[in-house]
């Protein structure tokens, strides 16, 4: 057993486990890891095997019991994923990935499924530098989205359906069971950036691929909907998105499919550097 | 409340704003935010008109003329768009019926 630390948006924790869990573990969390220890810890996980069990405990108590040192960390990942928004603070936190360019950051917001992984792992296959994959944080006050960083999980079969278009070269990729994998971004967004963009994808077979903008009133209910439950009180939230929205560009990408997807892409932000 | 009743005592019933809804400029367009509702609904141009002309207590029939004195529509689509409109803000609670 050894102990590592992991590196969060104001949060670390440190993690005990074996040498095999510790190799998993940075294939989730591979740009967060220091073997020194951090200064101000918030919570202890261990990962121990028990038999045919691996357990997982968070700061004494065990939190999991699974079948698998992989899903072991799983488990490890979606707790650590609860822990980072119970420290959040007052920072806003959003359903969405996020990429940064020359200057700038992009949100790629929607619910679960709606294509934002996919248009995150897109766009750093396009040229942009990863931030965050499920969950982006954003400072209302100086509109700065702050790194999450982790790797972005994605179904085997999409990659393949991806390399029989595009080659991928923007990351490694890591298969975690026989129908998902991790990627691994190359260029990764360590320090904050400025939010410029909101992408909101729409995958559909039947429609036009269009890019489609958005003011900030025909968005506002909708992004509300991507925004986890506010500590400061939902009024806040709202005056928060709001100002948010104002000095954004948003886009509804509306696309068929892979190669639609990167035309899309490729349409939309010709129009942001316009 | 739907549309029909609406409709039955509209010659009767004086809408004002409730002084629940708080008004937010969203780029151009104004959304309302209510409070116990923990919502916010954005409005549109002739929605928002609406909301305004309801600072007062007015009737269905005073607001069908202030709605007629500022378009060229057709007054019954008015009636059916403002019969509609009336009850999103009555279900907001954005207004509430005159005492």
């Amino acid at each position: 057993m050894r102990t590592i630390y992991l590196l969060f948006p104001r949060m670390n924790v440190s993690l005990t486990a074996g040498e095999e869990v510790l190799r998993k573990v940075a294939v989730f969390f591979p740009f967060n890891t220091e073997e020194k220890k951090s200064p101000s810890l918030a919570h202890a996980y261990r990962v121990k095997r028990e038999g045919k069990q691996w357990v997982v405990s968070k700061d004494g108590n065990v939190l999991d019991r699974r079948g698998s040192d992989w899903e072991a960390v799983f488990t490890l990942e979606y707790d650590i994923e609860l822990s980072v928004l119970e420290h959040r603070g007052d920072w806003l936190a959003v359903h969405a990935g996020a990429v940064a360019g020359e200057d700038e950051a992009c949100l790629v917001a929607g619910n679960p499924d709606s294509g934002k992984t996919t248009v995150t792992f897109h766009l750093v296959e396009m040229g942009w530098r990863f931030m965050c994959e499920e969950i982006a944080f954003v400072d209302a006050q100086t509109r700065e989205v702050h790194p999450y960083l982790q790797t972005l999980s994605l179904e085997s079969r999409f990659i393949d359906a991806v390399k029989a278009d595009f080659p991928v070269t923007g990351g490694k990729i890591r298969a975690v069971n026989p129908s998902l994998v991790r990627y691994s971004p190359d260029m990764i967004q360590r320090k904050p950036v400025k939010l410029g963009t909101i992408c909101v994808p729409k995958r559909d077979p039947e429609a036009k691929a269009e890019v489609i903008p958005l003011s900030p009133g025909a968005f506002l209910t909708e992004f509300m909907g991507y925004c986890f439950e506010p500590k400061a009180g939902m009024e806040d939230l709202v005056d928060r998105v709001i100002g948010i929205l104002e000095e954004c560009r948003i886009y509804r990408l509306v696309y068929r499919d892979i190669e639609d997807c990167r035309k899309i892409l490729l349409s939309a932000f010709s129009r942001a550097s316009a | 409340m739907d549309n029909g009743d609406i409709m039955a005592d509209d010659k009767e019933t004086y809408y004002v704003q409730s002084g629940k809804a708080k008004i937010k400029d969203v780029g151009s367009d104004k959304a309302l935010y209510v409070g116990d509702q923990k919502a916010v609904h954005v409005l549109n141009r002739s929605a928002y008109f609406i909301y305004e002309a309801m600072k007062e207590p007015i009737s269905f029939e005073e607001l069908v003329e202030v709605i007629l004195e500022v378009t060229d529509g057709d007054e019954k689509a008015i009636r059916e768009d403002l019969k509609e409109t009336i009850a999103l803000f009555l279900k907001y609670d954005f207004i509430k019926t005159a005492e």
